[in-house]
């Protein structure tokens, strides 16, 4: 009768050393894939600002539209989406890619002054399907002559 | 034949210090990928600033040009040794512009340099200064 009490309490012992154990393990990958998703997130965002701040310096160096999508493509990854919205597509290395998942929309918009032209930039980075954008950079140039 | 009792307490002790190493990883990796997105997102917000300026840089440009244009010196710029100079600012964030008349109403860019001022830290956290 005493032996067997002693086996009946070392099985419930170890099934709450197993349970705890367990229940443990289980929080503890919650927190590392919680840190692995962050780490991603930054990877992701470093990559957008990279590539956002090279279609800005491209902006820099374009005198008109179609000399920006001329800068802009390599490879053949950058389209026309309207007259003055170009969207140019980079591997997840930030290799041109057409396919690629980084999608970087620049536009150029003019603005005509009494003299020169200064052109307004917007750059949004997206990734995949999401619409949603992760990160977006405004910068301008200024044109001496009006905008060709 | 006598049986040696199996004990639990080993293998408690067994499982409690593998856990205590677990949390401590799980909170090194925790701690390091947060540290990670918050300098990524310092990164971000650095080059959305630094482009501010470059936009405020080229709308004075433009308002130069057209004072040029219409022969007056624009407002902001002052003349140092031949060089019309203007500092933006912007968050502690500077750009100092620098451009030489050429011809009346042109002009031609000398200096665009963007700079911050930077404030040494007096401790860092308690660490040894090294003497």
């Amino acid at each position: 009768m005493k032996k067997n009490g002693h086996i009946t309490a070392f099985y419930v012992e170890t099934l709450l050393l197993v349970v705890i154990f367990v229940a443990i393990i289980l929080v503890l990958t919650n927190v590392l894939g919680l840190g692995r998703r962050e780490s991603g997130d930054a990877r992701l965002l470093t990559k957008a600002v990279t590539l956002a701040e090279n279609a800005a310096e491209t902006v820099a160096c374009a005198d008109s539209g179609e000399a920006l999508l001329g800068l802009l493509d390599e490879n053949g990854n950058a389209l026309r989406k309207d007259a003055a919205t170009f969207d140019v597509r980079y591997g997840a290395d930030m290799a041109p890619d057409a396919k690629g998942p980084f999608s970087v929309e620049v536009t150029w918009e003019p603005e005509q002054g009494t003299v020169g032209t200064l052109v307004s930039s917007r750059i949004t980075v997206r990734y995949g399907q999401s619409e949603a954008p992760i990160y977006t950079l405004e910068t301008a140039v200024y044109l001496k002559e009006a905008e060709r | 034949m006598k049986q040696t009792p199996v004990k639990v307490a080993p293998l408690a002790l067994l499982l409690t210090v593998i856990s205590i190493c677990l949390t401590i990883l799980a909170i090194i990796s925790f701690s390091t990928a947060g540290a990670d997105m918050r300098l990524t997102e310092r990164y971000a917000k650095t080059v959305s600033e630094r482009y501010a300026l470059e936009v405020m840089g080229q709308q004075s440009l433009k308002e130069l040009h057209e004072s040029l244009a219409g022969g007056v010196l624009p407002e902001g710029f002052e003349e140092e040794e031949g060089v019309l100079r203007k500092t933006v600012e912007l968050d502690g964030a500077k750009l100092r512009i620098g451009v030489v008349l050429e011809g009346g109403t042109d002009y031609r860019v000398v200096e665009w340099k963007q700079e911050r001022e930077w404030t040494q830290q007096s401790g860092i956290g308690g660490l040894w200064s090294g003497n």
